[in-house]
């Protein structure tokens, strides 16, 4: 029972919610350093509780490193990325609920990242080969009614962020060592667009720049942007723009992806990550690697609504609940310290709940609310 | 079949495919980053073009009948490519057999092109063929198909297609090829000259090894071969060879159409008499040669014969615990009586001998224990410290972050003094220099992602300090090291290479060489340096020794020269270290760790508990041409780190404990099933990390005691005692 009810925080909870009306919010939660899932549950005035605790990897002798975190949209399943592998690592789908093992698959070197078609066929896995010679990487795209990888796309050094836009014709991926935006178009498979998000010189990648891209930074002079996460647009700019963490410029940057370019830019604070946007399209929400905090961005306005600091360092990931009411933050801590998962008010902007996990929270995914209609998101 | 009401629509069809700039005559094959991305549709000049309709129109969705089968029906409502696949029953790569050469690449859509069929055999059009590889004998990469290693490999191609229901998101065909990886051609043959004499009625194997003209071997190759006279001599498809009667003959090996050939000449058979000679009685485990002498019919003794052995049991309870080699070395597994027998050109002599049980059993006495219920414990250091008392440094492991430092001056009573922590989650590897004056720990798990290796200064060993905290390019982590003299080896996770650091300014470590194996798919585990041979574990790629300072193959520790290397089917080449026994005997003990494995069965629900893997035991006389001739094999549980002192292997066995086995004399066969254990520890205990659980880590033999680490329990002192048999009253 470690880790089940560590610890509650219920700073902020509004104290006139009853249990029997509370909807229940379900996560899921990758702790990479102690190779377990966390299934938590979030019930607004009562708090956080973990469910259950998922093992994942095959190694006790060896870190495998639970990555990232995905749910199939139809809440049916998850994945999670074992980043680790001798050397090549793999994917992992579970039943939600009972959280069985359905079947693996292996991808290539740490995989991270994972965006999934509206369909739920196929599942795209970046390759971030974070310790690896910097060589291009590339995009693993797995069947996943099958666990089949069928293809991999070559896209980048440092592939990371995966997400796939709301039509499910085009996929998103950023490239930490090179600079850049990748689209996939998602009928072909192949690279349909390579965007340079180095400061100052944003722009469409001309022909002939692949061999840029594979450059590294030392090409590129001192001004990087080092881009993290893409996260595609929702409601009216479902489709039509992305948003871009540059975590070493500490900006986010807004892509027109039918004009190719930069439309907007949102400062930050230090190093953002991770990037949600909420389902309306209303809000952008970053965490903030570097200054242990969550930053929310009106998308109407461009303004920084709030700065929200959060409760353990190393900011990770973050998802916001389909209602647009909350955000889940993972934390990941540092060394024995075990990571957190703290939820945000978007509304209040205020921390109102947190939960000791395991060791190195990241990865992190939105599965259930309930009551709700379908049972399920 | 078209009809011809259809005809108007397909020819729109087709030139709206062509208006898309599109192929008709050809599939497409996808593979990462291909040198010209493939275009949707075919580019063939129409004259090229076969005469094979393109995909066929579809009417409007139809609700009602969407669950028909029907392919034309359930493509409906879908995209073209998707349309398309709905025809296709068969893909595959032309040519047929895809043949590629190590070294050499194919192209992918040149060299080799996938096609997609209907079920007339027709190519069909247009559609999107991906493709993945996923082995160690070939990789697909950049639009080429490059050969590895020799061995075989399977190209898997998927296409979308409609569902069967006709309703939903398009389903993935999948489909496969094999693929065929060869070695370069063979330029030379040599049949090894068996070093006996051939008399009728004997049967002598020959053996012909493949060379490329680089020299290297050619493993796999096959071999044919054949008798200049079939009255004299017969030889079958193994090289087996039979005499049958005298003369001269010549054998001939064949392989890709080079030959080799081995003349022989074949005598009467002069044996008359076999005397088999060799101890009469041993003890399980004991390696007992048998030595063979033919004599002819005057008494004569008869040389070059060519002898092999069997053995056979007098038991009637149970199955044969004994083997006997070609080199007349017997080894029984089981106490009983048995007869060996010498095939001698035909003629047989035989020996018996009597086999008791070895009696090595010991106790397992735990004199001490230092108890880590707070986080799982990985590697262990014993040593002497400048202070005169001993130590016993431990890693910690998943969320650790610190090394623990214990006193242990009193076995009895290990004493934590300290401990360092450090930005890490893993400390899995300890290791104290020779003159107990630096450690080193390795870090993985960083809060910022770069880990390398931490420096300890032992001035105070209860109380370590950090030297010097060194990243480099060790960021992904590392997992093992070695010292050598002012050389630390470090094993990177990030390379998967070996980095070679001067250590000699604790304070500020440079990297002076590095070295690494040139394998797709490599991962390194460990590495132990020994009198200036290093044994480097590369998991699926075997075992590899390196002259890093030994001199006799060039290599100094910073450029290290490759001298040998072993591998073996099970792979999972994790540990290896060297050992001289007290009969002079050398050996290389290698284990090798397994996990997820048919046979891994799990305890307690976690898969990591489902250990499986054993001590492969390689003769190490020639380090250039290792071969294994013994293990040791717990046949429920998963070999982890060994120490061998005093012709005693301490093997830290996972969920099997500690184990400890006789190693002295000669080895051959499974140790395990010799009764050469002498004593296991089941290192569980109910206030572990995990209760009742052992999961042994690492073992070391220190000043009479056995230290032993545990991930569950923390560190445990044991003491070896000889079994005491009570009396049955």
């Amino acid at each position: 029972m470690r880790g089940l009810l560590a610890f509650v925080f219920l700073a902020a909870l509004p104290a006139q919610t009853a249990r029997a009306q509370a909807p229940e919010y379900r996560l899921y939660v990758a702790n990479e350093s102690s190779d377990l899932v966390s299934r938590v549950v979030f019930t607004p005035g009562e708090g956080l509780e973990v469910e259950k605790e998922i093992p994942v990897g095959i190694m006790p002798g060896d870190n495998d490193g639970a990555h990232g975190v995905s749910v199939s949209p139809d809440g049916r399943h998850w994945y999670v990325t074992i980043a680790h592998g001798t050397p090549r690592g793999y994917l992992w789908k579970f039943h939600a609920g009972p959280d069985t093992l359905v079947g693996r698959t292996r991808l290539g070197l740490f995989p991270a990242t994972m965006g999934i078609t509206p369909d739920g066929q196929f599942l795209l896995a970046v390759n971030f080969n974070l310790h690896g010679d910097m060589v291009p990487s590339d995009v693993s795209v797995v069947y996943t009614p099958e666990m089949i990888e069928v293809t991999r796309v070559r896209t980048c050094l440092m592939p990371h962020g995966s997400r796939v836009g709301a039509a499910g014709s085009r996929h998103y991926s950023a490239c930490m060592h090179s600079d850049r935006l990748v689209e996939i178009d998602l009928e072909t498979f192949e690279v349909s667009a390579r965007f340079d998000v180095t400061p100052g010189m944003e722009g469409l990648e001309r022909a002939g720049g692949e061999d840029r891209a594979g450059a590294g930074h030392g090409a590129m002079g001192d001004r990087v942007c080092s881009p993290t996460w893409v996260e595609p647009g929702a409601g009216a700019r479902a489709d039509r723009v992305v948003y871009v963490a540059c975590n070493r410029n500490r900006e986010i940057l807004e892509i027109d992806t039918e004009r190719w370019e930069v439309s907007r830019r949102f400062a930050t604070g230090m190093a953002p990550y991770n990037l949600e946007v909420t389902s309306g399209g209303e809000l952008l929400i970053a965490t903030l690697k570097g200054e242990q905090a969550v930053a929310v961005f009106d998308l109407e306005s461009g303004e920084e609504l709030g700065r929200i600091a959060t409760s353990r360092p190393v900011t990770h990931g973050v998802v916001a609940s389909p209602d647009g009411r909350y955000a889940f933050v993972s934390n990941e801590s540092a060394g024995s310290v075990p990571g957190t998962l703290d939820v945000i008010d978007l509304e209040t902007l205020a921390l109102v709940a947190s939960i000791e996990l395991q060791h190195q929270s990241g990865g992190i995914d939105f599965w259930s609310v309930t009551p709700a209609a379908g049972g399920t998101r | 079949m078209t009809r011809p009401a259809e005809s108007v629509a397909l020819v729109v069809l087709a030139l709206l495919v062509a208006a898309c700039g599109g192929r008709t005559s050809r599939a497409t094959v996808s593979t990462a980053a291909a040198p010209t991305p493939p275009p949707a549709t075919d580019t063939t000049p129409a004259a090229e073009q076969p005469q094979t309709p393109v995909a066929e129109p579809t009417p409007p969705a139809d609700p009602a009948s969407a669950a028909t089968p029907d392919p034309a029906l359930a493509a409906r409502g879908y995209s073209a490519g998707v349309r398309i696949g709905a025809r296709v029953v068969d893909v595959r790569p032309e040519p047929a057999e895809v043949v590629v050469q190590v070294g050499d690449s194919l192209a992918m859509g040149e060299d080799v092109e996938i096609v997609a069929y209907d079920d007339a055999g027709d190519p069909v059009l247009g559609i999107r063929i991906l493709t993945t590889l996923d082995s160690r004998a070939a990789v697909l990469e950049e639009g080429f198909l490059r050969g590895v290693a020799e061995g075989e490999a399977e190209l898997r191609m998927a296409i979308r297609a409609p569902p069967a229901s006709g309703t939903g998101p398009p389903e993935i065909h999948t489909f496969s090829a094999p693929v065929r990886v060869v070695g370069l051609p063979v330029a030379t043959v040599d049949i090894q000259d068996p070093g006996v004499r051939f008399f009728t009625g004997s049967i002598v194997q020959l053996h012909a090894r493949a060379f490329t003209a680089d020299g290297s071997e050619r493993r796999s190759v096959e071999v044919e071969w054949s008798s200049g006279s079939g009255r004299l001599a017969t030889v079958d498809s193994r090289g087996f060879v039979h005499a049958l009667f005298p003369g001269e003959v010549t054998i001939t090996a064949r392989a890709e159409g080079i030959e080799a050939a081995f003349s022989l000449e074949i005598e009467e058979n002069p044996v008359a008499t076999v005397a088999v000679s060799g101890a009469s009685r041993a003890r399980t485990g004991d390696v007992v040669r048998f030595s063979v002498v033919s004599r002819d019919e005057s008494g004569a003794e008869v040389g070059g014969v060519p002898t092999d052995f069997s053995v056979t049991s007098f038991a009637e309870r149970t199955n044969s615990g004994a083997s006997v080699y070609r080199d007349g070395a017997f080894v029984a597994e089981r106490p009983g009586l048995y007869r060996v027998v010498a095939n001698a050109a035909g003629r047989t002599g035989q020996a018996l001998i009597e086999v008791v049980e070895r009696g090595v059993e010991h106790d397992a006495i735990v004199v001490g224990r230092g108890l880590v219920a707070d986080r799982p414990t990985s590697d262990l250091w014993a040593f002497s410290g400048a202070d005169g008392r001993d130590y016993v440094y431990t890693g910690t492991h998943l969320g650790g972050q610190r090394m623990l430092v214990w006193d242990v001056t009193d076995p009895a009573t290990p004493v934590l003094t300290d401990f360092v922590e450090v930005d890490a989650r893993v400390v899995n590897d300890v290791k104290v220099n020779p003159e107990g004056t630096l450690a080193v720990i390795t870090r993985e798990g960083a809060r910022d992602r770069r880990n390398g290796i931490i420096v300890l200064d032992l001035a105070d060993p209860a109380h370590p300090v950090i030297a010097d905290t060194y990243i480099g390019d060790l960021t992904g982590g590392v997992h093992n090291v070695f010292f050598a003299g002012d050389i630390l080896y470090a094993i990177h996770n990030g390379t998967f290479d070996v980095h070679i650091l001067n250590i000699s300014d604790p304070g500020r470590v440079v990297e002076v060489g590095r070295w690494g194996i040139d394998s797709p798919g490599k991962y390194l585990h460990d590495i132990w340096v020994v009198d200036g041979l290093a044994y480097v574990s590369y998991w699926n790629d075997g075992v590899y020794i390196l002259d890093v300072g030994d001199g006799r193959w060039g290599g100094v520790p910073a450029v290290p020269v490759e001298v040998g290397h072993y591998a073996y089917p099970e792979g999972n080449t994790h540990f290896a270290v060297p050992y001289t026994n007290a009969d002079g005997h050398r050996y290389l003990f290698v284990g090798d760790e397994i996990f997820d494995c048919e046979d891994c069965v799990s305890r307690n629900g976690h898969p990591g508990d489902g250990s499986r893997g054993f001590v492969h035991i390689l003769d190490l006389e020639d380090p250039e041409n290792l071969r294994e001739v013994a293990r040791y094999e717990v046949p429920e549980a998963g070999a982890h780190n060994l120490w061998i002192e005093d012709d005693r292997m301490y093997v830290a066995y996972y969920q099997a404990g500690l184990r400890v086995v006789d190693v002295s004399g000669e080895l051959r066969g499974d140790l395990y099933r010799q009764g050469r254990e002498m004593a296991w520890l089941p290192t569980g205990t109910p206030d572990g990390v995990v209760p009742n659980s052992p999961m042994a880590w690492g073992p070391q033999f220190f000043k009479g005691n056995i230290f032993v680490s545990d991930l569950n329990s923390g560190l445990w002192v044991v003491r070896l005692e000889p079994r005491r048999k009570v009396p049955v009253s």
